[in-house]
């Protein structure tokens, strides 16, 4: 298990190289550049100004030439400053990391604790009144537009009946847990409402399939509990998709919170990188797309492992 | 310093004195033609800063800081953008601690306006000595923005989280009129309905107009809640309008783009559009700017008029309602590109493809993400008839760079951003003028003849300057939209709270604390 473990990590820094060159060449290949946008907001720039500041940024230089520059300024632990933020990319990223890890954290763990149950109670009981209600909450949460149930969400709460914040993370001059987790409340239920109906539709799948085993059967036939035969036997096999999800899900640190992100203020990573691409901000773009990519491929790993845990039959030996 | 105040009452813009006593002049002897080394005439202007005046850690606002400012602008490496100003200085003298002169290697009539902006020497010095390649990374501005000696105005900012929120309070050392509110917070928020639906919650007490609503979000705002707010709406310096690409066959034909004019409804634009809050531009000087003129060529609607002018150039039909064609059999197909996802231009697109389909023109869109559009299509030169894009200038700006035939950029080159590629040599001389003439009523009458030489040709298609929507509470007073580059918070000492009846409220208790823009 080590030496697998050791194998992934080893091709999960190969795939960051490979796509660290990938990234810059996107970026770099898109039309315009930092300059341009100057341009843009500044009819008065001269040729002599555009030249001197292409230069300044390195902009004259050949994509190969600025990626390894970038690159051997990376291996000494110098990401390079955003043009956007006026920081250095590291100082910009962690602590929006923390805050979409904090949001999307939340929003998952509460995903499942309502995912979990609806979808197992619907497999169970297929066609019932009770599964017709869960699946017309999943597609209800599946089609409505998240950036439409957001505001939806702020007009009713904040603006209506005042119980939550419009937006921001905190009120100026307060700042506490309490104030934080007031201001998370609205965002937190925005992103669930948007993301659980996709994994109650999954879980109800999975456990119906499950359901159809032999094993299951056979579980039955010893007399076992319902509650054991669900949980041990059908749930603990139909949470390996489920899991597969899960982890692929770890992408939306960079798109999924975006909506939400911009509409209510938080400062996650979507947005950052976001108006990092936007911007032209390639130090930013690209370490911002590097952190997805590192987190969604150790996310995978995790879900191998999880795989060994959740069915004996699987090794990695 | 002299901002250029747009004054809302009055028609013509002009240099007020800020922090300086008096604002100098040729006449009142503070400005001086001056001989240069190589024999050219320059200009040394003499500014004194007001008495008084510090930085809001204390420290006082000196001639240092300004030759300080100078030296950072002009270095070749710290990423200043536009270096103009500081290519013009040749050095700043300083006379005493609140007296320096600004010598400039030539005499323009914004001679005294050609002052760097003032940073705080005695905190951004050292990051410029250690290394002026990294100061654009290093200075405190950028490192310590809540350093309270970066700030001399009214307020200074006391936190900051960079695209979230600034936090200001009074500057205990503003010299000038106390400001009212202890602590203003400007939030930022990207998405417009958010900052719809934070405005409706209390959560922001007002939307400013720099950045704030679309003119159509604003007017329906004001339609659902006519009574909760004020509104104020002020045509600005942004000027929307279509560059014709003047290599192209069709549109270089002049008698093509007057047709196209006269067959744009505008006026229906700006009134069924933006409710009349958008005016329609007959140009691209502004009418509240000096070198204004309304005695130009105009094109109102006149639908026949243009058929007329189609057919002259050799685009016919048989039957109305048909797409017009040449000799050649060729259709009048014309392309029109913008950026994509801009609501607003859309639907201009949408109505000026059915005015323009009603002269026989088929007017295919194009529409491009902001970045493709900008970065390669405009700056390329890569569009075939027209672009539907907007400039921001100031006050009597010299429209050097998109008028001028040198400022036409060579495909894939960088240079100017005369990109429809205009050149006339009148037009030329006259820019060449213009900037040298300190007379202003002589400097009138070469914009005047520039605007009419602009209207004549139509090297573009005129739209409408672009307004800024102020969403303000009712008991806000004193915020007065400029509608030009300089925002309506440089004048925040003025902002006050309205009283019982309705007036301002002098000397209110600085109580209030939650005054979010």
């Amino acid at each position: 298990m080590l030496s697998y473990i050791v194998q992934r990590l080893v091709q999960t820094a190969l795939v960051l190289f490979v796509m660290s060159f990938i990234i810059y060449a996107m970026i770099g290949l898109m039309p315009g550049d930092p300059i341009d946008l100057m341009v843009q907001a500044d009819p008065d720039l001269t040729a002599e100004d555009q030249a001197r500041l292409k230069q300044l940024y390195g902009l004259d230089q050949p994509l190969t030439t600025r990626y390894w520059n970038w690159l051997t300024a990376a291996v000494q632990g110098d990401f390079g400053y955003s043009r956007l933020f006026a920081q250095p990319v590291l100082d910009v990223l962690w602590p929006r990391l923390g805050n979409t890890i904090v949001l999307i954290g939340c929003a998952f763990l509460l995903s499942l604790a309502i995912a979990l149950p609806a979808g197992i109670a619907a497999a169970t009981r297929p066609r019932s009144l009770l599964d017709n209600a869960v699946n017309l909450g999943a597609f209800a949460g599946i089609s409505v537009p998240p950036f439409w149930l957001a505001i939806l969400l702020i007009i009713l709460f904040a603006v209506t009946l005042e119980w939550f914040p419009a937006g921001g993370m905190t009120d100026p001059g307060q700042g506490g847990l309490l104030d934080q987790l007031h201001h998370l409340v609205l965002p937190v239920v925005a992103l669930t409402l948007a993301r659980v109906g996709g994994i109650i539709r999954y879980v109800r799948a999975s456990m119906m399939e499950a359901l159809r085993q032999d094993y299951i059967r056979t579980a039955r036939a010893k007399g076992l509990s319902r509650r054991r035969v669900l949980v041990s036997h059908a749930l603990r096999n139909a949470m390996i998709p489920v899991v597969t999800i899960l982890a692929l899900d770890m992408g939306m640190l960079v798109s999924g919170a975006l909506i939400t992100e911009t509409i209510f203020g938080w400062l996650g990573m979507g947005k950052t990188v976001y108006d990092a691409v936007l911007g032209n901000d390639y130090n930013l773009a690209l370490m911002g797309l590097l952190f997805a990519t590192a987190l969604t491929l150790l996310a995978n790993l995790l879900a191998d492992l999880a795989y060994a845990w959740l069915d004996p039959r699987i090794t990695y030996d | 310093m002299p901002a250029g105040r747009w004054s809302p009452t009055a028609r013509t813009g002009s240099s007020s004195a800020l922090l300086c006593t008096k604002l100098p002049t040729l006449e009142n002897g503070l400005a001086e033609r001056e001989e240069l080394p190589n024999g050219d005439t320059g200009i040394a202007v003499t500014y004194t800063l007001k008495e008084g005046l510090t930085w809001a850690d204390g420290e006082p606002v000196t001639s240092a800081d300004v030759r300080h400012s100078w030296q950072v602008g002009k270095h070749p490496k710290t990423g200043v953008v536009s270096q103009q100003i500081y290519e013009r200085i040749r050095d700043i003298e300083i006379v005493d601690e609140r007296t320096f002169t600004v010598h400039i290697d030539r005499v323009t009539y914004d001679y005294n306006a050609t002052v760097p902006p003032i940073l705080p020497r005695h905190i951004d010095r050292k990051a410029f000595e250690a290394d002026p390649a990294q100061y654009r990374n290093q200075n405190a501005f950028d490192r310590d923005p809540t350093d309270p000696g970066l700030y001399m105005g009214p307020y200074k900012m006391v936190s900051v989280q960079r695209g979230v929120r600034a936090v200001y309070e009074r500057n205990p050392h503003w010299p000038g009129k106390r400001p009212e509110f202890d602590r203003i917070v400007v939030r930022a928020i990207q998405n417009t309905a958010a900052m719809e639906a934070n405005l409706l919650s209390g959560t922001v007490d007002m939307i400013a107009g720099e950045t704030g609503l679309s003119i159509d979000q604003a007017l329906a705002l004001e339609t659902r809640h006519p009574e909760r707010f004020q509104y104020k709406y002020q045509p600005g310096l942004v000027y929307e309008h279509i560059e014709f690409n003047l290599e192209n066959a069709i549109v270089g034909d002049r008698r093509v783009r007057r047709a196209l004019a006269y067959g744009a409804n505008r006026q229906a634009i700006s009134e069924q559009l933006f409710d009349g809050k958008q005016p329609v531009a007959l140009h691209n000087v502004n009418p509240r700017d000096p070198g204004f003129t309304d005695d130009v060529k105009r094109y109102p609607y006149d639908p026949e008029r243009a058929r007329d002018l189609l057919a002259k150039a050799g685009w016919t039909n048989d039957k109305p309602g048909q797409t017009r064609t040449n000799a050649d059999g060729e259709p009048l197909r014309l392309t029109i590109m913008t950026t994509a996802g801009n609501r607003t231009r859309e639907l201009v697109q949408q109505v000026l493809q059915s005015d323009w389909d009603r002269i026989g023109v088929d007017l295919q869109i194009v529409n491009e993400p902001p970045r493709v559009f900008f970065g390669q299509t405009v700056s390329g030169r890569e569009w075939d008839h027209m672009a539907m894009f907007a400039w921001l200038s100031s006050p009597e700006s010299v429209p050097r760079s998109t008028l001028h035939s040198e400022q036409i950029p060579e495909k894939g080159e960088v240079g100017g951003q005369n990109y429809k590629g205009y050149a006339n040599p009148r037009m030329d001389e006259l820019i060449d003028r213009m900037e040298r003439e300190l007379d202003d009523d002589a400097r009138a009458q070469l914009w005047h003849e520039l605007l009419k030489i602009y209207a004549r040709d139509l090297p573009s298609l005129p739209l409408y300057w672009r307004a800024q929507a102020y969403v303000l509470p009712r008991w806000l007073t004193g915020v007065e939209p400029t509608g030009h580059q300089y925002p309506t918070t440089l004048w925040v000492e003025d902002w006050g709270v309205a009283g019982p009846d309705g007036g301002a409220q002098a000397g209110a208790a600085a109580e209030r604390t939650d005054g979010d823009g």
